[in-house]
């Protein structure tokens, strides 16, 4: 299945807000941003990278300001997918709050289509 | 509840419902790992909001325990603190609260902490509670970190408005002080701290509902405080969680239970910072609407009520039937983000 690639404009603010307020039992801040992003029917996939000192746990997501649920991907793999019924050619903000209630955020400018 | 999918060629997830749970991520200096994370205790889901596409919500830890805040939004609904009361000549009556300040990390939607500033450890503070023209004494104890007040909404003398540079003015770490007044009117009103910045101070959870009930009462109800307030956790001037009381749909999946015909009276205030305003709607029925709770007589019948920031609305209704009636704010997006709970009518 050809999985469309959304553009994606990583805004900064995991890795920047973080370092900035600290995060969970890391002293030199924690650096969580998104590696990238694909579109699949009904859900976002997002692929995460991290330069944490520590664990990260994101608590919860949140896509243009409504909690969805999402899927953890299995030890040892990056992926979040988050469960939502997106509209080819629109926008999405997506945060995904830490336990700590700091956030990686992030935008999808242009949603492509699934196929 | 964990339902693993796995498909050939494809990663596999582990479900994570709404408020449910959480992905760990562990730095590895290149690609992250997502690792499991013990998940909490399972709740029973409501029965109604499986599934639902109302809310979002399918399945997974959808409260907060009570015992990690050390308060409960189902019993703080229906909690009214009428203070230590003493009798005064003439059958006046002294009543005498206790409030300390103190910080708390408090968490607001399933596993997502904040660290707020509370007055006795919860938030919203006590409900304080009295009748017009009480005499009151709240001693205040500033246990927190910052300098920090109570300022009454009322009519009483400007030493004892709590605001800083007059009278008491602020209360610094470690110290104390009793604001006395007369509680006049009678209705419903706020208190909060009026230390500044003044919006982080209330933003982060210095504050609570004031009722004074006239001499003679209302009628009898089954009485309600429904504080609606929010909160910033990425201090990004912009809330992501929502609430009536704090945790996010709390009332969602421990819904009010009310008596069929039976008077509500719901105390309903907004203390919501960042956004200009805030609403209540209820499904399945019609309230009488006093605003401030002032008068005796309402002015309003309807079903869906808008408030400003530190606006109060005392609002009564019955139930003519049994069963689910959701409440929520009527600005969507507050919904989505955690305001919107459930009345259970039973006979």
């Amino acid at each position: 299945m050809k999985l469309a690639i959304a553009l994606i404009v990583v805004a900064l603010l995991g890795a920047g807000f973080v370092a900035m307020h600290g995060m969970p039992g890391g002293s030199g801040g924690v650096e969580v941003k998104v590696k990238h992003a694909k579109l699949e029917p009904g859900r976002i996939v997002l692929t995460l990278e991290s330069h944490a000192d520590n664990v990260v746990s994101i608590a919860q997501a949140i896509v243009n300001d409504s909690y969805v649920n999402f899927l953890a991907g299995t030890p040892g793999e990056a992926d979040i997918a988050l469960e939502y019924p997106w509209i080819e050619g629109e926008s999405y903000e997506i945060e995904l709050l830490t336990s700590t209630g700091s956030s990686v955020d992030f935008e999808i400018e242009d949603a492509g289509e699934p196929t | 509840m964990e339902v693993k999918k796995k498909t050939a060629g494809q990663p596999s997830f582990t479900r994570r419902g709404v408020l449910a749970g959480a992905a760990s991520i562990l730095g590895s200096g290149a690609a992250a790992k997502l690792l499991p994370r013990a998940s909490a205790a399972p709740m029973p889901d409501h029965p109604l909001m499986s599934g639902s596409m109302h809310t979002g919500f399918a399945e997974g830890r959808t409260t907060v325990d009570p015992a990690v805040n050390g308060f409960d939004p189902s019993l703080v609904i229906r909690d009214f603190d009428w203070g230590k009361p003493r009798p005064l000549s003439g059958g006046r009556t002294l009543r005498r609260y206790e409030l300390v300040a103190y910080d708390k990390e408090i968490e607001i939607v399933p596993g997502v902490k904040f660290k707020a500033w509370t007055y006795n450890g919860r938030v919203p503070g006590p409900t304080i509670r009295c009748r017009e023209g009480d005499e009151l004494e709240i001693h205040f104890v500033n246990a927190g970190t910052h300098p920090h007040t109570i300022h009454f909404h009322g009519i009483h003398r400007d030493v004892v408005d709590g605001v800083p540079g007059i009278g008491a003015g602020l209360i610094d770490v470690g110290d104390e002080f009793t604001y006395s007044f007369t509680a006049e009117p009678f209705g419903l009103h706020l208190y909060h701290c009026h230390s500044s910045p003044l919006a982080e101070h209330i933003s982060k959870g210095l504050y609570g509902a004031f009722i004074i009930d006239p001499k003679d009462g209302r009628p009898p109800a089954d009485e309600l405080m429904m504080m609606q307030n929010a909160f910033d956790p990425n201090f990004n001037e912009d809330n992501e969680v929502y609430a009536v009381n704090t945790v996010a749909f709390h009332y969602l999946y421990r819904p009010v239970r009310v008596k069929r015909d039976e008077l509500v009276r719901i105390y309903l205030l907004n203390i919501v910072e960042l956004d200009p305003i805030n609403s209540f709607h209820i499904h399945g029925n019609f309230f009488q609407r006093f605003p401030t709770g002032t008068s005796l007589e309402p002015n309003e019948y309807t079903d869906t009520v808008v408030q400003g920031q530190g606006q109060r609305d005392v609002l009564e209704l019955r139930f003519p039937y049994t069963g689910q009636y959701m409440f929520h704010a009527h600005k969507t997006e507050f919904a989505s983000l955690g305001w919107m709970g459930m009345f259970e009518v039973v006979e």
